[in-house]
């Protein structure tokens, strides 16, 4: 029953039936002998039939009980029932391309050193704008920045379990939320002295739609949650390309126009907001226009102009989360759980599934 | 914990092995579900040796993954493997239908 396997899939999955038999077809078709590994799948409290969706496909299905713990709670209990010498987490919301998987594996084998290899985003999806946008905004990210750490926020993420084990794993204490436990766990093994490295031709492409609603939420609470738990220079330093960096590096030279354009205009007696407005507007489309470019190379030029609203509001609500994290470290400190989990896990009340784990403790 | 075992047309497990995966190894109940498509040749045997278990009978022709999800219907554990059954071999699947006709 307990024979080892070279490689464990695991897939958290909450509230996923519409993507998730995607993404494990997507695993199951990857090309690897159906022998060489184990898939798991941890469902995370769903109400729409996830866990059921998941055992057509799975070996192992995890179901969780109780309050919704996410995905960093989810993938270390697959993670503690997973027999694989490499341990693989793929999430529910992404296709793998069929020769992903293969080639993360090769290039761990070929390289006793690397601890973990991650997949790219993959920009041609046929999705909405949003989507298109949110894929791309990652994929420019990983183009131009390459992060001297490990990046394992990527949705497809192979590590070797004496490295994943020996990190304290994913941090489920303060990242009860997606989605900055994989650049967390990532920071700590580069801080090891452990190499990862990301695979730019071994991408995933995003199953699930993206709206402008979602998309500000999802910007708001990487930011915030970025400032707060992780500190922004920190991470800036190991992981430059993460969204929140794309966004917030032009962002320094906006302000200032923005400053700059407002002092000019109080020397002014009767000044014309308008012509200043759209001096500041085109100011910042100048300092974008890299990643304008970068769009009008991928998607074409009305694409990159249809998105210049959308990036403008992207970066206004990254530094505005940023700003919010920051002013909540300061005066409330780091996240942590609810008291009740607080309690359960100072007493050390021994329960399936277990209270989320303090890495101090 | 439940174990799930997966029965198509033509699939067989043995009860020793299933025996063996069914051996406690932490004082942990495992409830099984054998989910066939048809009348699994072995049906008797497998009752004697995992007598607990609870079987479903689907039609014949019930594709793996429908069963899969049906039993998953029907187990309650928080950690479930599914496993599917060995294909008989097409001679041994011959052979019975000349005995049987």
């Amino acid at each position: 029953m307990s024979h080892t396997r070279l490689l464990s899939v695991i897939v958290p999955a909450c509230d996923a039936a519409a993507t998730l038999p995607a993404a494990l077809a997507a695993i199951i078709n990857s090309g690897l002998p159906r022998d060489q590994y184990e898939l798991i799948v941890v469902d995370d409290v769903s109400t729409d039939g996830s866990a059921e969706i998941a055992a057509r496909y799975a070996d192992t299905v995890v179901r969780l009980t109780g309050r919704r713990a996410g995905p960093a709670y989810g993938r270390n209990r697959g993670a503690e029932l997973a027999k694989g010498e490499i341990l693989g987490f793929v999430d529910a919301d992404v296709r793998v391309k069929p020769d992903a998987l293969s080639g993360m594996l090769m290039l761990l084998a070929g390289d006793p050193s690397l601890a973990a290899v991650t997949a790219s985003h993959h920009s041609a999806t046929l999705n909405n704008l949003a989507t298109q946008y949110w894929s791309l905004l990652l994929r420019f990210g990983e183009m131009t920045q390459r992060s001297s750490g490990g990046d394992l926020g990527s949705p497809c993420a192979l590590i070797r379990r004496e490295a994943f084990f020996s990190a304290g794993m994913y941090d489920e204490w303060r990242f009860a939320t997606a989605p900055l436990e994989g650049v967390e766990l990532g920071n700590r093994l580069g801080s090891m002295g452990r190499q990862s490295v990301l695979l730019l031709d071994s991408a995933t492409v995003a199953l699930g739609r993206k709206n402008v609603r979602s998309l500000v939420r999802g910007m708001w609470n990487r930011s915030s949650l970025l400032a707060r738990s992780l500190g922004y220079q920190r991470t800036r330093e190991a992981t430059p390309s993460d969204a929140v960096f794309t966004l917030s590096r032009s962002m320094a030279p906006i302000f200032a126009a923005l400053c700059g354009v407002g002092f000019t205009a109080s020397f002014v007696a009767e000044p014309n907001l308008v012509l200043e407005a759209a001096a500041v507007l085109m100011g910042a489309i100048v300092l974008n226009s890299p990643i304008y470019a970068f769009f009008a190379r991928a998607r074409g030029v009305a694409f990159a102009i249809a998105v210049i609203p959308l990036h403008l509001l992207m970066q206004a609500v990254s530094a505005t989360g940023l700003c919010a994290g920051r002013i909540l470290r300061d005066a409330v400190g780091d996240c942590v759980p609810d008291a009740a989990t607080q309690a359960y896990a100072e007493v050390g009340v021994n329960t399936w599934p277990p209270v989320p784990r303090s890495p101090a403790r | 914990m439940s174990l799930i075992v997966i029965l198509p047309e033509n699939h067989i497990v043995s009860p020793d092995s299933l025996a063996e995966r069914l051996r406690p190894s932490d004082d942990q109940d495992v409830d099984v579900v054998v989910a066939c498509a048809g009348q699994p040749t072995n049906l008797t045997a497998l009752q004697r040796s995992i007598g607990e278990a609870q079987f479903l009978l689907a039609p014949a022709g019930t594709s793996i993954e429908d069963l899969r999800e049906l039993a998953m219907r029907q187990s309650g554990g928080d950690i479930v493997t599914l496993v599917n059954g060995a294909q008989i071999p097409a001679a041994s699947v011959e052979s019975s239908l000349v005995m049987t006709s």
